[in-house]
């Protein structure tokens, strides 16, 4: 919009003053000089506007900026000193000589905006423009007098108010304008270094262009409102460099430090944008120590860390060791966690590395080291390992070195605990992923039928007290529903182990069953399959029992296992059946087989058995106290002739409100069979079964498994 | 929970290991790093006494079997005694009086180490 505006009025102004120009020159002749003036300020000024030279100047860096203004002015001088037309040659060379001092006026005055508008605000730009039409406004008014002027007036050399106010002006807008130095900031200390003998060289010829264009100039002679404006933008430039070199000068004594923070922020944040991207250890520790030597300036560095398994300092990354070096690191330098400084979690600095004694092992290792920074990488209020940094030179280290290191490795911590978390982290989840496929595998061994007859209630319940268990029951359809197998064990132990047994076991038995119909046989074979495989310290505890519906009886075998619980409606007594029996998996054979026990019972309606594995006694209260066997025979005594359904509810809600807010330790496992069939009842020939339903295992990972219908 | 102790005392060829509070999954490896050592020392007469153990898991339980065929294949045993009614209701579920020797008092575990070792004394003199 600005560049519009500025594109379309001064063009309109500029055909208008043609034809003022052209008519009124006709009648009086100043007008000719005035008009001219004014085109030529009017081209000035458009040529700021409308010469894309800002778009180009955008490109290059200030140092490239500062050196053009340095080629151009010591050009300019050297050349109005040598070559410049004397007023009395033909005009011809005056002329050219001030196309080219406009040209290169105009663009100074474009690279030194450039410098001014670094870090620019809104007044910025209003600032200059003001500067720049002052400039004109003085020239012109000096100029426009209409006698010809062989030399300007330098400032305050003229009398009268109007003109030491103009002057006055003008000088305010050269010292705001030429302040603005910034870009003296962003230097580098060799650039700083460069820019002050530089300016110092270049100074006394900007100063003698002025001399110069003020005292005597060709084209003040020429065309004295060109001249004019030309030596006061010189004077402007003059002024600029001595202000910018000032501040140079000043800023010469702190750029080393200026330089070192740039360098210290500039790894710092180099470090944490490596540490946001890079998981990789490896990667991560080769950067750390890359930027170490960055930052310090040092030729050498190295890092080590604590090994987590051996507890052992490794040498993980380095920059510039030897081959041989890295390999003798073990050798030479064994114990340096134990220097005093470093236990006390310090940077150890040694500035005069051959003289000291305690370092004195470092130089059997390397001996071109004149300077050793050393500083541990503190987590909390262990160090996992010590950064080195090594310069060739004595005294290569300051305080503010150390403070950095310091600083830097306090990042690398950070972003080494990170990686290992990181690393661990994906450990998990992997394994917990695949205790998750296990839990649903185990859970898919469980039953998913339950038999359904009439006279005949089975209910069931496994809850698991992590991923995997031990714990396991299972229905097995032996005559077509004539006869059932009902079986519940128990591995020792837990977790992983207990649950590949339990897989074991549950199809030995399945196997077993279905071709050897007595239980005593089933038993006694499946031990002697089960001792082969199972590992010496474990064993598994079961009952295997046979529910014959046309004889009406439950002929059973205790391995191990807790007793079976029967309660009658009639009786008042809860009844433990525990014939003898040993774990399977203890005796290859011979003990077992004599050991074990069959006992067969009579089933009538009212009957409850109650068969469960030792997680339902030994699970613990918040106190710390067992709930018991003792309890378990109340709760079934206060629930028997129920249906199986209640019975096992009223069993699970006891323990709830037994166990309290405490966490389970073992599986528990809960089957209830209840009878109440008619006097006079056949079973039916017609195999039935139920469909369980279990929790949604993939929603979240269920520990409780209930078996419910 | 996990407060488990082993105390073991030597006299002649017997060791005996006073096992104290929860012997579970978490607090077995200790009991069998114990019996490892005496096993690695040539010891197979060991005499476990129960009297201040509170708790015992079938991860407990599997500790001696793991090591029962070891010692009495070197003619060794472990025999066990002061259990109280809860922990001897455990191993007795188990079977494990079928297996090892369990006894009320340290006395009779003593002599009867001392009957296996004249026994054994009287068949290598047989021989």
């Amino acid at each position: 919009m600005m560049q519009n505006r500025v594109k379309k009025t001064p063009i309109f102004i500029a055909l208008l003053l043609f034809l003022v120009t052209i008519v009124g020159s006709r009648f009086v002749p100043t007008v000719l000089s005035i008009s001219g003036n004014l085109m030529i300020a009017l081209a000035i000024w458009l040529s700021f506007f409308l010469i894309p030279i800002q778009k180009w100047l955008a490109f290059q860096s200030n140092i490239q900026t500062i050196r053009q203004i340095f080629f151009i002015i010591l050009f300019t001088d050297l050349a109005s000193h040598f070559v410049e037309p004397s007023s009395g040659e033909s005009s011809v060379l005056v002329w050219l000589w001030a196309v080219y001092s406009t040209t290169a006026v105009l663009i100074l005055l474009s690279l030194f905006r450039h410098l001014i508008y670094i870090k620019r605000k809104p007044s910025t730009e209003r600032n200059f423009g003001w500067m720049i039409f002052f400039m004109l406004l003085i020239a012109f008014l000096r100029t426009s007098a209409g006698q010809p002027v062989a030399n300007l007036p330098l400032p305050f050399t003229e009398n009268g108010v109007m003109a030491g106010l103009g002057w006055l002006i003008l000088l305010v807008l050269f010292g705001i304008n030429g302040s603005r130095v910034s870009w003296i900031h962003y230097l580098n200390r060799r650039q700083k270094l460069a820019s002050f003998w530089g300016g110092l060289f270049l100074l006394p010829f900007a100063w003698h262009l002025v001399a110069r264009l003020f005292d005597f100039s060709a084209v003040t002679i020429a065309i004295p409102f060109l001249g004019a404006f030309l030596a006061l933008s010189v004077l402007f430039f003059a002024l600029y460099l001595t202000i910018a070199l000032l501040v140079v000068t000043a800023h010469l004594p702190t750029a080393h430090l200026f330089d070192r923070k740039i360098r210290e922020m500039e790894s710092l944040y180099a470090l944490s944008s490596t540490m946001s991207s890079e998981f990789d250890l490896q990667k991560l520790v080769s950067q750390i120590v890359k930027l170490a030597a960055k930052v310090t300036e040092a030729e050498y560095s190295w890092l080590e860390l604590v090994d987590q398994g051996s507890q052992s300092l490794d040498l993980v990354a380095w920059c510039n060791l030897t081959d041989k070096e890295k390999r003798l690191r073990q050798k030479y330098l064994p114990r340096i966690e134990q220097m005093e400084d470093l236990t006390q979690k310090k940077a150890l600095v040694e500035n005069q590395m051959p003289r000291n004694s305690r370092l004195r092992f470092f130089a059997r290792w390397k001996a071109n080291l004149g300077s050793l920074l050393i500083v541990p990488m503190v987590s909390g209020q262990e160090s996992i390992g010590y950064l080195y940094a090594g310069k060739s030179g004595t005294f290569g280290f300051e305080q503010e070195d150390v403070e950095l290191l310091n600083a830097f490795a306090a990042q690398a911590v950070i972003a080494v605990e990170n990686t290992r978390l990181i690393k661990a982290s994906l450990l998990k989840e992997r394994f917990e992923h695949e205790l998750r496929l296990a839990h649903d595998a185990q859970m898919n061994l469980l039953p998913k039928c339950l038999p359904d007859l009439p006279g005949l209630q089975v209910e069931a319940i496994c809850k698991t007290a992590n991923e995997v268990g031990g714990d396991y029951y299972d229905f097995i359809d032996l005559e077509h529903g004539g006869k059932w197998g009902v079986v519940v064990g128990d591995v020792s132990g837990k977790g992983a182990s207990a649950a590949f047994y339990m897989a074991e076991i549950k199809g030995v038995i399945d196997a077993l069953a279905r071709t050897l119909c007595n239980p005593l046989r089933v038993v006694r074979e499946a031990n002697r399959i089960i001792y082969k495989s199972i590992e010496s310290n474990h064993f598994i505890t079961l009952i295997y029992g046979m529910i014959d519906l046309q004889e009406k009886c439950f002929t059973f075998c205790r391995a191990g296992h807790c007793p079976v619980l029967l309660a009658d409606k009639d009786q008042d007594e809860i009844v433990a059946l525990q014939p003898n029996g040993l774990g399977i998996g203890l005796d290859s054979g011979p003990v077992f087989d004599a050991a074990l026990n069959e006992e067969k019972i009579e089933l009538h309606p009212g009957m409850t058995l109650l068969l469960y594995t030792d997680g339902a006694t030994e699970i613990r209260n918040t106190l710390g106290e067992e709930y018991g066997e003792q309890r378990l025979i109340e709760t079934l005594a206060s629930l028997k002739g129920l249906p199986a359904k209640q019975v096992r509810q009223g069993l699970l809600n006891a323990i709830d409100q037994f166990v309290g807010d405490a966490k389970a330790h073992d599986d528990l496992t809960l089957v209830v069979i209840t009878f109440d069939w008619p006097e006079h009842f056949t079973p039916i020939e017609t195999p039935r079964s139920r469909e369980v339903e279990f929790p949604d295992s993939n929603s979240d990972i269920s520990i409780e498994t209930e078996v419910d219908r | 929970m996990s407060n488990f102790q082993v105390k073991r005392s030597d006299e002649d060829q017997l060791s005996s290991l006073r096992v104290a509070g929860f012997l579970d999954a978490h607090t077995a490896p200790i009991l069998e790093r114990e019996i490892q050592k005496l096993l690695d020392e040539g010891r197979f007469q060991i005499l476990v006494d129960f009297a201040d153990l509170g708790y015992i898991s079938s991860a407990g339980l599997g500790v001696f079997m793991g090591f029962i065929e070891q010692i009495r294949t070197n003619g060794g045993d472990i025999k066990m005694c002061r259990m109280n009614t809860k922990i001897y209701r455990v191993f007795d579920l188990l079977g494990f009086p079928t297996l090892y020797d369990i006894v009320d008092d340290l006395e009779t575990a003593r002599e009867k180490f001392f009957q296996t070792s004249l026994n054994k004394g009287s068949q290598d003199n047989q021989k």
